[in-house]
């Protein structure tokens, strides 16, 4: 992409304020968010404390889909007896 | 013709020499190689033991499972020793993990993602070292108290319910007690690191595959390598900012930003024509793509039974189709292809079936970017309101999370949304969302076939089959090769084997990293080649938006009601287990 018949201080300067406003995203708006309520305050705090990878896309980008499988598989390759069969 | 540039496919003929001259070919090749490199690594590198561990927790499983009516200590135990053994904790393992590492979890210092000194490293230790001493306190008494009711219910030969139940608890808060114990064992075993060389290490890797295959296939190998360093450069940013504490809050992974920054210098300073040549995108995607057909593991389909089924597999189509038609009939998208990838980032699983709806159906750059864009947006909002909501209404956590698992597109927010819900909600949803991930692959196949045979061909005229050939994206082969050989070779080994060495060795410690890298640099050429003019052309009227939206719903409602009719009518006592 060219961007012509700008001046070089013009495209800098929208360079920077593009940047101004990754930084503002990133360090006022998002927090701000996250403050106005209870409810994403306590889910950022626990997506801190449990390190989920939630930017990832695919099932081997997360290491908890990892034991999510590990515990699905468990459960039908070895599923626990009904209630109402005796114990051996 | 510079529209065409932005399209990804063949021309409509076919010769010899396409294997070496065509990008698609080169992406099978280059997967081809990381994928056998990374299978004679891992295959020679299998944990001490390993058949033998296996047996022995499947024994003691097994045996569990006849004696309680519900899963005892030991059978979580025993399940918890078998996930310790992959083939990535082998040495090989850790020492290609430490060089191929991305940039860290960072809050506001962005230097901390790259460099660590051994002082940092201790004072962080200490830090943490209080929270994990108390967690493993409080996880030793848990399993206590979870064996004193177990051995309770056994007593009375576990014919009471009330003792069952109260059993069952324990268990899960013991579970519950252990989960958080581990995150905080993570947090004292920090060790210095600096990410400076092994990047640079890893440009140059990918730098050099790359530029043979721009080379063979006749383009300017030279100037490829010169902006390649950039494009890369923007693609450790997009890690960065992805890693960002704030950003992980949100789900805003490394493809928005990489987007976003290229978007950002390509809109103002103008990206510099000598990065021009390395703005390779669908070379770096089709290789990606490649490489995430070995993801594509059959067998998965089957970890959740028929109810997991039903959900991911039958409620997706539905919604994939009810939604293109509804884009062309009802709301008349101007671009088919558009109209395409959302349905599929929207049905599917975000981004991931956005690339490869997109690199099968032909889409503009634009397109997969407004695709990624809608998904970004309502992937935050749901994964924070859904959880809200099913606390909200009581709503059973496996029902919870299997419309979680159904509906939020990206993998990652719908385990982060699960897991704030329970243990039990985060592997219902997981797996949904993992049954949902292979999809991928039944569903850019299809989408290619029906490219090639309905919406490119002329109307009246019948489409033969070498006409078909000539117009097929070749990638897609290499990806269903990929697919079909690393399911067979993760059967053959046994679901306990196979996730040791294929996806906790192969894939995860090898594979998934270049394919990640990939994806990061297509998006990171994508945003350096995209107008925001020409970008915001295609939201003209919001179409998108509606279409999202209307999609959406009706995939709230449809796996809403599937994962009720399946978890609590047809399959309670499938449900009773989880």
């Amino acid at each position: 992409m060219t961007i012509n018949k700008t001046s070089v201080f013009y495209r800098w300067t929208k360079f920077f304020v593009g940047l101004a406003i990754f930084w503002s995203f990133t360090y006022v708006i998002c927090p701000a968010i996250t403050a106005t309520s209870e409810d994403f305050t306590t889910m950022a705090k626990f997506i801190d404390d449990s390190g989920i990878e939630t930017g990832e896309f695919f099932y081997t980008d997360i290491e908890v889909c990892g034991e999510a499988d590990l515990g699905a598989r468990s459960t039908f390759e070895h599923m626990p007896r009904s209630m109402n069969v005796a114990v051996k | 013709m510079a529209e065409d540039k932005n399209i990804v496919v063949d021309e409509g003929k076919s010769s010899i020499s396409d294997l070496w001259l065509k990008e698609d070919y080169w992406a099978i090749w280059l997967g081809a190689v990381i994928l056998l490199v990374g299978s004679l690594i891992y295959f020679n590198n299998a944990p001490e033991g390993l058949d033998a561990k296996i047996a022995k927790a499947n024994s003691i499983m097994q045996e569990q499972a006849e004696y309680a009516p519900f899963k005892t200590v030991a059978y979580y135990e025993a399940q918890d020793s078998k996930g310790k053994l992959k083939a990535t904790s082998s040495s090989i393992g850790k020492t290609i993990k430490s060089w191929t590492s991305k940039p860290k979890k960072w809050k506001s210092n962005p230097l901390d993602a790259f460099y660590m000194d051994q002082a940092g490293a201790d004072a962080l230790n200490a830090k943490y070292k209080p929270k994990y001493e108390a967690a493993a306190a409080k996880t030793k008494a848990a399993k206590m108290a979870a064996l004193t009711a177990q051995e309770a219910a056994s007593q009375a030969t576990f014919t009471n319910a009330a003792l069952n139940d109260e059993a069952i608890s324990k268990i899960a808060t013991w579970r519950k007690a252990r989960q958080a114990s581990k995150k905080a064992k993570k947090k004292i075993k920090h060790k210095p690191y600096n990410l400076f060389p092994s990047l640079l290490g890893l440009c140059l890797v990918m730098a050099v595959m790359f530029s043979l295959g721009i080379k063979v296939m006749g383009k300017d190998a030279g100037g490829f390598l010169k902006g390649f360093f950039a494009v890369f450069a923007v693609g450790v940013l997009a890690y960065l900012m992805g890693y960002q504490a704030t950003m992980k809050h949100y789900g805003i992974g490394y493809a928005a930003w990489a987007i976003a920054i290229g978007m950002l210098v390509a809109n103002t300073i103008g990206t510099p024509k000598w990065i021009k040549p390395a703005l390779e995108v669908e070379y770096f995607i089709k290789t990606g793509l490649v490489l995430l057909g070995a993801e594509v593991l059959f067998s998965k389909v089957i970890a959740i039974g028929v109810p997991g089924i039903f959900v991911a597999w039958v409620v997706t189509p539905v919604v994939l189709i009810s939604t293109f038609i509804f884009g062309q009939k009802v709301i008349k998208m101007p671009s088919k292809s558009l109209n395409m990838v959302i349905s599929a980032d929207m049905s599917v699983c975000g981004t991931s079936a956005a690339i490869a709806t997109a690199a099968a159906c032909r889409a503009k750059k634009e397109e997969l970017t407004l695709s990624i864009g809608l998904s970004l947006v309502f992937t935050s909002i749901m994964m924070i309101v859904m959880p809200a909501v099913i606390k909200a209404t009581a709503m059973p956590h496996v029902l919870g999370g299997a419309w979680m698992g159904g509906t939020i597109d990206a993998t990652g927010a719908v385990a982060a949304a699960g897991a704030f819900l329970s243990e039990k909600a985060m592997f219902v949803a997981a797996t949904i969302k993992m049954i949902q991930n292979v999809l991928i692959g039944v569903t850019a196949f299809c989408v290619a076939v029906y490219w090639c045979t309905k919406v490119e061909a002329e109307a009246g005229k019948k489409v033969g089959w070498m006409e078909i050939w000539h117009r097929f994206p070749k990638f897609v082969i290499g990806f269903v090769i990929a697919s079909v050989i690393f399911s067979t070779i993760y059967t053959s080994l046994g679901s306990d084997a196979g996730f040791a060495m294929v996806d906790h060795g192969v894939i995860r410690g090898f594979s998934k990293i270049f394919r990640g890298w990939f994806f990061c640099l297509s998006f990171a050429a994508i945003g350096l080649a995209t107008n925001f003019r020409e970008l915001a052309g295609y939201f003209k009227g919001g179409k998108p938006l509606i279409l999202y939206v209307c999609g959406q719903s009706l995939n709230l409602m449809l796996t809403l009601t599937m994962a009720y009719i399946m978890f609590y009518v047809v399959f309670p006592e499938i449900t009773a287990k989880i």
